[in-house]
């Protein structure tokens, strides 16, 4: 699981920062998208099999995001804009995969997002922030780039030594944002709006 | 994990890499220290070091416990796979309807954002949780370390072990909810690290959540962006059979 509930910020900043994840759904067993499919159209699965073999087309699909190749697993997205989440869920929608699809972002955003594709929220997770010793929390910066990675394999110290770098001219806030973006494997965190808050950073300082 | 003293040349490069601050630099040679050391494995995977002077050790029971929860991937361990990181939680939840209507979900996030946690700090939230009668989720890789699922205990020789977060997940009915929130916010107070709070609701036909109203009445503040299941995944019986 990715863990993008958390990730915090302001909410203009936070309005840049959408995650889709779309899930293999291991609990239905009994029936996936790939035995509908073989079951109902046998020649037209055979046929999609060999053609995704032959030409990877399993890959083009997964890197559009609209499918996976015939292969079972989760996928993730990340969206800088309203419109790019909404064309993305639009094409979800209609491949009509099977599969469980969880939005994070703007609750309020992705809401009207749903609404214009005729689709409605099903469940939230809504997060009522952090509790405990507070005080232990780097800045409110770092927090901002560090949380974008949900597993927290972006250390605080490393997002310092970046900011650092950022300021003084030695790296550009894109190459700082590339490096940090490094080291999430999930591939959650959003460099476009590291690369953002690094140049807000820098030229505040 | 472990720095070989013959590779290290002690350049400090790895330092910055590590969230937990485990490493520090000497001399000749840098060393992690085995307490705030969560067996993530980011040092090693960020491929930092120009010498390869990390060393992944075998773990045992009960310290393996730390990679489990810390590493992003399922640890190999025993007979089988172990996945540290929670279930699918309200993912999945228009496949398998884990929250119903009338129930809430939470899950805390114990050590998060980036502190890390023991399992006495993760025994101590559970316990006061358990008190309220609240349900363990009973997939979930933390409620399978407990002793006992209904007063939310863990084995003694866990409780030292850190990780650098793990999810407990429960659930309560509507009317429980607002007790929940504020003993998770008392019991903030007797533990020495942050935990971060979801909560969770199936939502009506026009897509509003009722516990957003529960938490806007008690004036419960909830950070704009949250995580939102869209309603497209399949049940079974929306499977043709
Ligand atoms: S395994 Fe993780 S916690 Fe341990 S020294 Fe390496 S980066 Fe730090
Ligand atoms: S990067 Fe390698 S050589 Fe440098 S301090 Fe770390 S372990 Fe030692």
């Amino acid at each position: 699981m990715t863990h993008s509930l958390h990730r915090h910020g302001d909410t203009s900043s936070l309005k840049r920062d959408f995650v889709v994840l779309t899930l293999e759904n291991r609990h239905r067993t009994s029936l996936t998208w790939k035995d509908r499919l073989s079951g109902r159209f046998p020649r037209f699965y055979t046929l999609l099999k060999t053609v995704y073999r032959k030409l990877g087309v399993g890959r083009l699909l997964n890197r559009a995001g609209v499918g996976d190749g015939l292969e079972g697993m989760d996928w993730t997205s990340v969206f800088h804009s309203r419109e790019d989440l909404r064309s993305h869920l639009a094409r979800l929608k209609e491949a009509d995969t099977g599969r469980s699809v969880v939005v994070s972002g703007v609750i309020d955003e992705v809401g009207s997002c749903l609404g214009d594709l005729g689709l409605r929220p099903h469940t939230v997770q809504y997060s009522l922030g952090s509790f405990g010793r507070l005080e232990q929390l780097p800045d409110k910066t770092v927090l901002e780039v560090t949380t974008m990675c949900g597993h927290h394999l972006v250390s605080p110290r490393f997002v310092e030594k970046k900011m650092r770098e950022v300021a003084d001219g030695q790296v550009t806030n894109e190459a700082a944002a590339e490096s940090l973006g490094e080291l999430c494997l999930c591939k959650i965190f959003n460099k476009r709006r590291a690369a953002a808050l690094l140049e807000d950073h820098a030229n505040r300082s | 994990m472990r720095i070989d003293p013959d590779k290290c040349n002690a350049c400090g490069e790895c330092l910055p890499y590590c969230p937990t601050e485990a490493i520090s630099l000497g001399d000749e040679t840098s060393t992690i220290d085995p307490d705030p050391c969560v067996e993530c494995y980011v040092c090693l995977r960020s491929d930092v070091c120009p010498h390869e002077a990390f060393v992944a050790e075998t773990l045992e029971w009960p310290r393996i416990i730390r990679h489990i929860f810390s590493s992003v991937r399922p640890v190999q361990s025993g007979s089988g796979l172990i996945d540290g990181r929670g279930t699918a939680e309200m993912k999945s939840n228009d496949v398998t309807d884990r929250y119903r209507f009338g129930e809430v979900g939470f899950t805390v996030d114990i050590g998060r954002p980036g502190l890390g946690a023991t399992f006495a700090d993760v025994e101590t939230i559970a316990i006061a949780v358990a008190r309220l009668g609240v349900v363990f989720e009973p997939t979930n890789p933390v409620t399978n370390l407990m002793t006992d699922t209904i007063a939310g205990s863990f084995p003694e020789d866990i409780k030292r072990e850190r990780v650098l977060s793990c999810i407990l997940e429960f659930k309560t009915d509507e009317a429980g909810c607002l007790a929940v929130i504020d003993t998770l916010r008392s019991v903030g107070d007797e533990i020495d690290t942050v935990f971060s709070v979801g909560c969770i609701s199936r939502c009506r036909d026009d897509g509003t959540a009722p516990v957003a109203d529960i938490l806007d009445k008690a004036e419960v503040g909830y950070r704009p962006n949250g995580k939102v299941n869209i309603g497209v995944g399949w049940r079974y019986d929306d499977s043709g059979t």
